[in-house]
């Protein structure tokens, strides 16, 4: 029984100086991909034409619900070649926000990228085995992603916030496909 | 039972009884350490969940606690009857914050219903409520120097020359036709409300509860001795896992 004893023991020591020594990664705030980069690898081309989409009252509301705040600005950019439509978002993970940049064409992301993250955790959110996951996602009927997104350990609120910013660029890109949508200009 | 059987014994004993008593007091005299490293511990674990990045100590606290003071004012620039500052990174229009982790501001200007403020490495975009339009970050990397209006044109000035800024398309253009008749926008001088407004405005938000909950489990919270304090305290926590296990084994 004691020869049993030590030997849990002895398992558990070994979890415990896993766990103590396990490594906590740290990472300064990074530029992986500047914005004009990012617009020509997504759009092909070095000077796409850009737009603005205003947050009336409506918009307001629905971007509210899918960030879980109010939109930061009255109007968001957004670049297009044909098609195909490109957004940069900047979202907040924890306390800084996350720069990502999200292709979309026919209502379907081609492509999301991390240009650039000024946390110090998290950021492994950067690399193509989670933004590959956003790769043909759609909306679903209630305008959330259909797609479960898988988070990372220790990157929670990272992969929320480049999930949010998907979902809005998703709709957003939604609201301008509307034929019956007008121009929307400066008020 | 021979004789050596009995020392043996004896010895174990008195191994044990010195590791009682050493562990009782041990226990006892890092007692209230351990309860707040507990709780601590347990706050800081669920710190997301809580909002603690985000919730600040007051002012005045932080300013006992921290020595923190509001940061000086760099520069101010007034567009339509607001004066722009940058403080700890945050644009604000008077004492109210209009967007952050923003540079260093180098000018404001108003042009028609718009307020162009430019810092070191972007340009904002306001109402002239001073309610955030848009803001891009110079495409060039150039840094910014200063930012006029010609007109109802919106000029800016950079290491090689001078642009119009087309603030529809948020991006710079030739300046043509040229012109030299360029009101640039100014420092000034804050009022005295304003700087003391602002002060316990910023003051006030530097410090998070998450941060001081962290020093209070490191013991950085009091200057010096702290860190040592709890350095002991962590040692009899180890002490006592250590005496537990001897005085566990022992009894089996």
């Amino acid at each position: 029984m004691l020869a049993l004893d030590r030997k849990w023991l002895a398992a558990a020591m070994r979890i415990a100086v896993l766990t103590i020594f396990t490594s906590v990664a740290v990472a300064q705030s990074s530029v992986y991909q500047s914005k004009p980069e990012f617009l020509e690898e997504a759009l092909g081309t070095a000077k796409p034409q850009s737009d603005v989409i205003w947050f009336d009252d409506e918009l307001r509301a629905v971007a509210t619900e899918i960030l879980g705040h109010p939109p930061g600005m009255m109007r968001m950019r957004y670049w297009y070649d044909g098609p195909r439509t490109a957004w940069i978002v900047d979202e907040v993970g924890k306390e800084k926000p996350i720069t990502l940049g999200i292709a979309i064409q026919n209502g379907e992301i081609q492509q999301m990228s991390v240009l650039q993250f000024r946390e110090s955790r998290g950021w492994e959110i950067r690399y193509p085995f989670f933004t590959e996951q956003f790769d043909g996602v759609r909306l679903d009927k209630n305008d959330k992603l259909n797609e479960r997104i898988d988070g990372i350990t220790g990157a929670t609120l990272s992969v929320r916030a480049a999930t949010r910013s998907a979902n809005l660029a998703l709709v957003l890109s939604e609201y301008i496909r509307q034929p019956s949508q007008e121009t929307i200009t400066a008020p | 039972m021979n004789t050596s059987d009995n020392q043996a014994r004896k010895r174990s004993q008195r191994h044990r009884h010195w590791a009682r008593r050493s562990h009782r007091v041990v226990a006892i005299g890092a007692f209230s350490f351990l309860i707040l490293l507990a709780i601590t511990g347990l706050l800081l674990n669920h710190s997301d969940d809580l909002g603690l990045p985000h919730q600040y100590i007051s002012g005045a606290v932080a300013k006992g606690l921290y020595g923190v003071e509001a940061p000086p004012i760099d520069a101010a620039f007034t567009a339509a009857e607001s004066v722009f500052v940058t403080l700890s990174g945050t644009l604000y229009a008077d004492i109210a914050p209009v967007a952050d982790d923003v540079g260093e501001i180098r000018g404001a200007v108003a042009s028609n219903d718009i307020i162009v403020v430019v810092t070191d490495r972007e340009f904002i975009l306001t109402t002239r409520e001073a309610t955030l339009i848009e803001r891009t970050d110079m495409a060039s990397g150039q840094p910014l120097h200063r930012v006029g209006l010609d007109g109802s044109r919106v000029i800016v000035e950079l290491a090689d020359g001078r642009f119009e800024f087309d603030y529809d398309q948020m991006q710079l253009l030739a300046l043509e036709p040229a012109t030299s008749d360029i009101t640039w926008s100014e420092s000034v001088q804050p009022e005295d409300e304003q700087l003391q407004q602002l002060g316990n405005a910023t003051s006030g938000q530097i410090i998070s509860w998450e941060r001081v909950l962290s020093d209070l489990h490191s013991g950085r919270i009091l200057p010096t001795v702290g860190r040592y304090l709890f350095d002991l305290a962590a040692l009899c926590l180890l002490y006592l896992c250590i005496s537990g296990l001897f005085l566990w084994f022992r009894r089996r």
